[in-house]
């Protein structure tokens, strides 16, 4: 009796083959364990993207992982490669960084001889790393194949392989000469003529062909499956993979598509059936597998952190303790109060990192940021900013803030002995991986260190961490939609009136969208959400992270494969934190944080605006005064740091923050985390009432939580927590944080839930009681803040709050230059800034800069650079010919010294930037036609620039007798044409011209406080923000602004899903509803909402009477619709 | 170059080529191919199953599913069948060549 076949599946793609391959690797995995299989290769499309995750799946699945890859060459064919030890595998990853460096670069490499491409020690020796913006598809100069050889078995590929193309067109000959070539470059033993049968027509034939060829050249042939997806049905999402890919509809992609669904993971019998004649197939897959397990990425990877080399021949570690003690005594002098307790603290941690042997680490970090000072001191100079140079280079966030060492060497802003900051969360005893090193930068600082290490460290030993942008559920629309073909007009509405959730969703969310509820349950639209289901949370392409490096004492290509960043000068590591954590590489993180950007700046215009005042230090700033927390108090933070957002707004007028230790809990408290952990309630009940007792789920947890009145708020208590309630050690505890704050195994929940049962009850705690903390600690581990890092961000917050109160049009000016950042969009921060007196200038091409900048002392002129379509340089060359030669004199004069193409002088008329030389908005759209008429006469598509921006007025030639009187323009439109050219109107709040059009009795913002609890109003609005947050049970929180200020409005599932198209697309909204006042705090609970329609009829009945009346010119068309501000914001 | 034949184009008088033609085939082997086919209005035996592949298409549309056979009759004769899995029904067509 015949036993079982076995087989070894080498070749499969995953989801990591970027819109080719249709499952995701748990899910091969999961049916791979189903089909009994003991060994399974991945084999993506050039990048081992999903190596580490397929790994780690398969060995926590029983199975042997092999790393293996596709690679396409030059020529458009393609080959398979599997490691079969680390230097294969090494030798994969140099091939596809050169492959990567090929498409960057541009070169035609086409194999030839005698032009080699050198990888190695030195990679790419001779040759300088490419300009990494003009990226191309990754293409690998088979040439390179010869001499990283080593290490690695050759399949000659899928029928796009080259073999198979020679096979095919019978040039036998040929095909055994590309054999004979391969064995020379990796040997007789490792090259493996690969056949496939996948019921594809030509499969039986070529198989055939290719079995007589191994056999005459004496090689071993493998039958592999060129797998796709784990299971047959989803040959559809990878035919509309392929459809997106192309950029096409499954319509017109028949050719790129794969023949059937033939492709899925098969087993061992299917394969021994289909390849029964060949049995020699199954078995060479056996014992290519039991070579490829020669190399485990999992365990055989050998990372290295770079060594340190401290001064006069001291230790790392003498050297650290050296660098702190002096930092130390500078700190803590003598005689300070916390002097004896740091130098506790410091033993204890220095004691600790020389266990971990980290001292080289923060010494690194420590280079890293004198690296920064360096980098800061350029840029400030070159961008002429002294008053930023007492500003470190950047700050620390997140746990780091909390250890002592990072203080005195300069990473962390903040002492934690006098923040009471702990340390477990950072390092511990049982560190079981190098701790996090976060630190934040202004944003061209941060650009400029990043090029400044890759110099330092060279390009192949520090790269960026890449990030897997993933399918939620509006680009699954948008893609899938597209490739069925479905309308772009009903896709884009899908989209928009769709919250902002998984793909998988869709169906539910169709339902809720009258026009497309009874639709979705038919072809084509019901293959929209079965498709978009299965597509959510696929990786759609590579992106960078947001900070995050790597740096090596090796080569990391011999690590992982590297790939140009889309920005100019950036590589990428092929993986991503998840995938470099789980490779042991120290990440160090580097932040683009755009609030220190603006502090700067705003440092930069207060002291050009007081030349005669003492320089700011915001480090000695006094962190007591009064004034400012009454503003915070107040909730008067909009456009400050952490603490500006509707619902931080809502909590500040609570929770009455009068110190920077509240303003680090407040930081900290509107979070996921402590959302749902119930965190809220019971601080704002004790700031409230100061006699009340939080109530503690077990004495135990009494000195943990505390502070924080019985529940979790910070990373560090849910540390804290295990080790008092259950005893776990601080390793334990922080591992057991890790788990629950990332993807969760249910395999490591359980273990993590037994051990903390069984350590609770040795303790004397009931199981319910531990099942209740622990459901809690689960809860908390959504989102929350270590205390160190939200200290961190509470001296921010206070800082940017100073900067508020003291120089508002600085502050107001310098988060206008920063955008986009924050919670609000400029239109609301510029209504802010007017309500506290700071005059707004419409720009003006013979005031405005590029920036926005500070005139007339307390007003800011919006800066060219918010006109949309005049662009960057026709902005800077305004401004440079304006400083060269003296101010504009009329419209023509402009047109005649500047080069500008019409759609921004168009632009620049639209939003008034032209009203210094007296004319309309109308009239100077008027004369632009007129200047600018030759713009295409007599100039081809290839005309020089310079031409096609036309300076008719070369001749001379009259043209007074072409001017008209043009009434000027309604407020209303200019108003609208704002919005459309800027996003913003210096001078109109749209309510300042709709009021007289509104109802009669209609409540304002303004009149909100003199108004009764529970009184029934109406309010109209503009709606600046919409958030449905998930931790608010179905709630809708709209922020609707008027000519007076800004209005939560609390809108109820049940009305949402009634009106859900006026909440989530409607502009302006009438709400009627209950005043609910609770303590400081105003909200109007939504009891109905409706369109501004009678209001906007009037409106526009009056622009048409305006119009007809005073000219029969054809109107603008500017209606209100245009004024959708870009603050539909869902965040 | 091809002189302009100054007729318009007449898409009416646009055909299919190789259209597939219903055929009797009954007796399922394992791997889905008949035993017998009627040629001319006689059956004859399929000795061997030279090839077999599998087109799916259209399923957004129409769905397309057919299973091909290329068969070398007892007769001598080879030929090209599929079975439609869609309309469970069995067509000629020769494929490919």
């Amino acid at each position: 009796m015949r036993g079982r076949p076995e087989y070894a599946e080498l070749h499969l793609h995953t989801a990591f083959s970027f819109l080719d391959g249709a499952s995701l690797p748990e899910e091969l995995i999961g049916r791979a364990t189903e089909l009994g299989y003991r060994w399974l290769a991945i084999t993506d499309h050039d990048g081992l993207y999903g190596a580490q995750e397929f790994a780690r799946a398969a060995r926590a699945a029983g199975i042997q992982p092999i790393m293996g890859l596709e690679v396409t060459l030059t020529d458009e064919t393609h080959l398979t490669l599997l490691a079969e030890s680390r230097q294969g595998y090494a030798n994969l990853c140099r091939l596809v960084t050169a492959a990567h460096h090929h498409a960057a670069s541009g070169v035609a490499l086409d194999g030839e001889p005698g032009q080699p491409f050198e990888i190695g020690n030195e990679p790419f020796a001779g040759q300088a790393w490419p300009d990494t913006g003009a990226r191309r598809a990754p293409r690998l100069d088979p040439a390179l194949l010869k001499t990283h050889a080593e290490g690695v078995i050759l399949l000659t590929g899928c029928r796009r392989g080259q073999l198979a193309r020679l096979v095919d067109a019978g040039r036998v000959r040929e095909a055994e000469d590309l054999l004979g070539r391969y064995v020379a470059w990796f040997g007789a033993d490792n090259v493996v003529v690969e056949l496939q049968h996948n019921l594809v027509y030509g499969d039986t034939a070529r198989v055939e062909r290719m079995v007589g060829l191994a056999e005459r050249v004496r090689l071993p042939y493998a039958a592999t499956g060129n797998v796709h997806y784990h299971d047959v049905a989803r040959h559809r999402l990878q035919d509309t993979l392929v459809a997106i890919r192309q950029r096409a509809t499954l319509d017109t992609s028949h050719r790129a598509r794969r023949p059937n669904s033939q492709f899925a993971l098969r087993s061992a019998e299917e394969m021994a059936r289909l390849f029964c004649r060949y049995p020699a197939a199954l078995r060479t897959t056996l014992e290519l597998a039991a070579r490829g397990a020669g190399f485990d990425l999992t365990e055989h990877l050998a990372y290295h952190f770079p060594a340190y080399h401290a001064p006069d021949q001291m230790t790392p570690d003498a050297y650290l303790a050296k660098v702190c003690t002096a930092s130390l005594h500078e700190r803590y002098p003598e005689g300070h109060p916390n002097r004896h307790a740091a130098e506790a603290r410091l033993r204890e941690e220095l004691a600790l990192i020389a266990r971990h042997e980290l001292s080289g680490f923060f010494l690194l970090h420590r280079d890293l940021l004198e690296l920064a000072r360096q980098v800061a001191a350029e840029v400030r100079a070159e961008q002429g900013r002294g008053a930023a140079m007492l500003l470190p280079p950047g700050r620390g966030r997140g746990s780091s803030v909390g250890s002592i060492v990072c203080y005195l060497i300069g990473l962390s802003p903040c002492d934690p002995l006098a923040h009471n900051l702990s340390l477990g969360r950072f390092l511990n005893e049982d560190l079981r991986s190098v701790p996090d090193i976060d630190l934040d930068f202004p944003r061209e600082i941060r650009e400029r260190l990043i090029a400044r290490i890759h110099e330092v460290y060279g390009p192949d030993r520090a790269a960026l961490i890449c990030a897997f942008s993933t399918y939620r559920l509006r680009s699954a629309v948008r893609d899938v939609g597209k490739a069925l073909g479905l309308p772009a007009a009903d896709l884009d509405r899908i989209a928009r009136l769709s919250e902002p959730r998984s793909a998988g969703d869709l169906a539910g969310e169709m339902a809720r969208i009258p026009e497309y509820a009874s639709r979705q349950h038919a072809p084509p639209w019901s293959f929209l959400t079965e498709l978009s289901g299965e597509l959510a949370g696929f990786p759609r392409h590579v992106t960078q992270h947001v900070g995050g490096m790597v740096v090596c004492s090796s080569p990391l290509t011999d690590l992982v494969p590297m790939q140009p960043s889309a920005m100019e000068g950036r590589w990428l590591c092929q993986w991503d934190k998840d995938g470099c954590d789980d490779a042991g590489f120290v990440k160090i993180d580097f932040l683009a944080l755009g609030m220190l950007s603006m502090v700067e700046e705003c440092l930069e215009l207060v002291a050009a605006t007081r030349p005669d005042a003492p320089q700011l230090d915001l480090a000695r700033i006094d962190f007591t005064d009064e004034r400012i927390y009454d503003m915070i108090c107040a909730g008067d933070t909009l456009g400050t740091f952490q603490i500006e957002s509707r619902a931080q707004i809502q909590t500040l007028l609570k929770t009455q923050p009068r110190s920077l230790d509240d303003l680090t809990v407040q930081v900290a408290i509107i979070r996921p985390g402590p959302i749902i952990g119930g965190a809220v309630s019971p601080y704002v009940e004790r700031r409230v009432n100061p006699a009340y007792q939080p109530s503690y789920d077990h004495p135990l947890l009494i000195p943990v939580l505390e502070e924080t009145l019985g529940v979790v708020l910070y990373q560090d208590q849910v540390i804290g927590v295990a080790m008092a309630m259950a005893g776990f050690t601080a390793g334990q505890a922080d591992a057991f944080r890790r788990t629950i704050s990332r993807k969760r195994s249910l395999e490591a929940m359980r273990r993590f839930w037994e051990q903390f049962r069984d350590g609770a009850l040795e303790k004397g705690v009931d199981l319910d009681v531990a099942q209740t903390v622990f459901d809690k600690l689960l809860g908390f581990a959504e989102y929350g803040f270590p205390k160190a890092h939200a200290a961190s961000f509470a001296v921010l917050a206070y800082q940017s709050c100073w900067l508020k109160y003291h120089y508002p049009a600085e502050f107001l000016c310098a988060l206008l230059n920063n955008q986009p950042m924050g919670f609000y969009p400029s239109h609301v921060l510029i209504n802010d800034g007017k309500r506290r007196g700071i005059r707004v200038f419409q720009p003006d091409v013979n005031a405005s800069a590029e920036r926005c900048t500070i005139e007339a002392r307390n007003g800011v002129r919006i800066g060219l650079n918010y006109v949309q379509h005049l662009g960057e340089v026709a902005a800077r060359q305004i401004v440079v010919e304006r400083t060269a030669h003296g101010p504009y004199r009329s419209l023509a004069d402009l047109i005649r010294r500047v080069p500008l193409r019409q759609e921004a002088t168009d632009a620049l008329a639209s939003v008034g930037a032209f009203d210094c030389f007296g004319l309309g908005r109308r009239e100077a759209l008027w004369q632009i036609g007129l200047f600018l008429p030759a713009r295409t006469f007599g100039t081809g598509r290839n005309a020089p620039a310079e031409r096609s921006c036309g300076r008719q007025l070369a001749l001379d030639l009259p043209v007074e007798q072409d001017m008209v009187m043009l009434p000027p323009m309604p407020a209303w439109d200019r108003m609208a044409a704002d919005y459309a050219g800027m996003g913003l109107s210096p001078r109109w709040h749209p309510f300042h011209l709709l009021r007289s059009h509104l109802p009669a009795g209609l409540a304002t913002t303004g009149d909100l406080g003199h108004l009764p609890d529970g009184m029934r109003i109406s309010v109209a609005g503009l709606v600046v923000c919409r958030q449905r947050p998930g931790t608010a049970k179905g709630i809708t929180f709209l922020l609707l602004e008027d000519e007076h200020g800004l209005v939560n409005v609390v809108v109820s599932l049940r009305l949402y899903e009634e009106r859900r198209l006026l909440v989530r697309g409607e502009p302006f909204l009438l709400i009627d509803g209950e005043l609910q006042r609770r303590g400081n705090t105003i909200n109007l609970r939504a009891i109905n909402l409706g369109a501004l329609a009678e209001a906007r009829a009037h409106l526009d009945r009056e622009l048409e009477r305006h119009e007809s009346e005073v000219s029969t010119e054809a109107t603008e068309e500017l209606v209100l619709e245009t004024i959708v501000p870009r603050s539909h914001n869902y965040r | 170059m091809v002189t302009n034949p100054r007729a318009p184009a007449r898409a009416g008088e646009l055909r299919a080529l190789n259209q597939p033609v219903p055929v009797q085939a009954f007796g399922q082997r394992p791997d889905g191919a008949p035993r017998v086919v009627v040629e001319r209005g006689r059956q004859v035996q399929v000795e061997e199953v030279c090839d077999t592949w599998l087109v799916e298409d259209e399923w957004w549309r129409k769905p397309i599913c057919r299973l091909y056979f290329r068969l070398l009759l007892t007769n001598g004769v080879i030929r090209t069948v599929y079975h439609d899995l869609v309309e469970d029904q069995w067509y000629a067509q020769e494929y490919g060549t």
